[in-house]
């Protein structure tokens, strides 16, 4: 089984345990947020392995070697974030040549955040 | 007095409001409590419905009580001043009788409102959406409503309500946010940090402060039979750019956007130009869309800072209730929102 499908499996025992009616309504109310989680998080992670492997490509492309260079073997999300938050700062403050790179990275986070929302919507 | 009608756990309880309720001249000396019901949901407030027979009069109460490590560690004595100053001044909101910050079986301070009639719809649910989106098609009675609340709410000067709220201009406004953000963050986000950036860029022309809800919205306004009885949650009120609430309001969040998308409507109850053109008449203040995006902008990162604050809460142990890590999932959209009002 792949990680998305074990994700539905408990998600679909969350599912029962909430029809079934135990626990006064907190407790169903944090089991059906459980469900949703398991939903959302399949969703997800069906999606994951395509969507870092484009944006690693896009960030190659438009921002090279800035930063030590490496954007598309870069998977860890916090370290991702943590670089991208300093380039963009210092992009934000350059030139016109600057100016240009932050648009079309920010070009590309857009496509980011937009196939992120797609994918969890087929939750 | 008596509680004898109450569940023996709710005993305390009851009585601790029945008797603040006696205090305040609310209700008499020979008021039962007849029922005290926890209601579901409170990010940040806990909730009861008191029921009370007072001379064979039925009446029922909201407990707000403030719990211990509440997702917004807000003041709840401010909000139920606010509550008091809103009442004077004629808006729609639910009559507040008295506060309670001592030690008493609630768990944390606490305040007895009435309970205004009606319910608050939920527009990321389809069927709520529906019935708002249906209400404007029949003449959109609850569009009204809203514009005339947020007018009333805008009309309450600085001057009165800096007694009871801070006083927030533009900078600190961005300055509060961002801090949140940045205490709570499990990683940086190039995004939220690049939209405060955009915000430095955009600080608007000053206006007149006034009385600043902070998360005005129809489902924060109990309603019934098409009308809104009640406007609810001031705990992010503040006194500041009353514009702040129409870029809220405009968010595609606040129409039930979630990961798929809401209403077309504005907060999933009237046209979005009819709602700004309508509120620039009644308020006599003009509504710049490019204002109302700068405000929109910072709406969407106070409502990725709350929801950051709730994750970090859940991961550092201090909070059990996994709505708190649910909320991860609503962040995606908020920040794809974020690209498109910053046109990337």
């Amino acid at each position: 089984m792949s990680s998305p499908e074990v994700i539905r499996a408990v998600g679909e025992v969350l599912k029962g345990a909430a029809a079934a009616g135990a626990g006064d309504d907190y407790q169903r109310s944090q089991v059906l947020s459980a469900y949703s989680m398991t939903r959302h998080l399949a969703a997800e992670e069906s999606g994951r392995a395509e969507l870092t492997a484009a944006f690693g490509a896009e960030l190659e492309t438009i921002l090279g070697d800035r930063d030590g260079g490496g954007w598309a073997a870069e998977t860890d999300p916090a370290a991702l974030g943590e670089r991208l938050s300093r380039v963009l700062a210092e992009l934000r403050a350059g030139d016109e040549d600057s100016r240009r790179t932050a648009t079309a990275l920010r070009a590309a986070l857009r496509r980011l955040c937009e196939r992120e929302v797609e994918n969890l919507a087929a939750a | 007095m008596s509680v004898e009608a109450i569940e023996p756990e709710g005993r305390e309880r009851a009585a601790a409001a029945l008797e603040l309720l006696r205090l305040a001249g609310v209700l008499g000396d020979d008021a039962d409590a007849t029922s005290l019901i926890q209601l579901e949901g409170g990010w940040s407030r806990q909730a009861y419905v008191l029921g009370a027979r007072d001379e064979g009069v039925e009446r029922e109460f909201v407990v707000r009580v403030k719990p211990p490590g509440p997702l917004l560690d807000t003041d709840l004595r401010q909000e139920y001043e606010t509550t008091r100053l809103l009442t004077r001044h004629g808006v729609a909101a639910p009559v507040a009788h008295a506060f309670e910050e001592g030690e008493n079986p609630f768990g944390g301070p606490y305040y007895v409102m009435d309970r205004a009639p009606g319910s608050a719809p939920n527009v990321w649910r389809a069927r709520d959406r529906a019935e708002l989106e249906a209400n404007w098609e029949a003449g959109g009675s609850l569009a009204e409503d809203l514009v005339d609340g947020l007018v009333g709410i805008h009309s309450i000067p600085a001057a009165e309500a800096t007694a009871v709220l801070p006083l927030r201009d533009f900078e600190a406004a961005v300055s509060h946010w961002e801090t949140v953000q940045g205490e709570m963050a499990l990683l940086r986000d190039p995004v939220v940090e690049d939209a405060y950036a955009w915000l430095r860029e955009r600080e608007p022309e000053p206006v007149e402060p006034t009385l600043v809800h902070g998360d005005y919205r129809i489902g924060n306004c109990l309603n019934e039979h098409g009308r809104i009885t009640a406007i609810l949650d001031w705990e992010l009120s503040y006194v500041g750019d009353p514009r702040y609430d129409l870029g809220y309001i405009s968010l595609e969040y606040e129409a039930g956007s979630f990961t798929k998308p809401g209403s077309k409507l504005l907060g999933s109850v009237a046209e979005r130009e009819w709602f700004m053109r309508e509120y620039e008449r009644r308020s006599g203040r003009p509504v710049d869309p490019e204002v109302v995006r700068t405000y929109a902008v910072l709406a969407d990162l106070m409502l990725v800072a709350i929801l950051t604050t709730g994750i970090r809460m859940y991961v550092d142990g201090k909070s059990e209730d996994v709505r708190m890590a649910w909320t991860r999932f609503a962040i995606p959209g908020l920040r794809r929102e974020l690209t498109a009002l910053m046109s990337y």
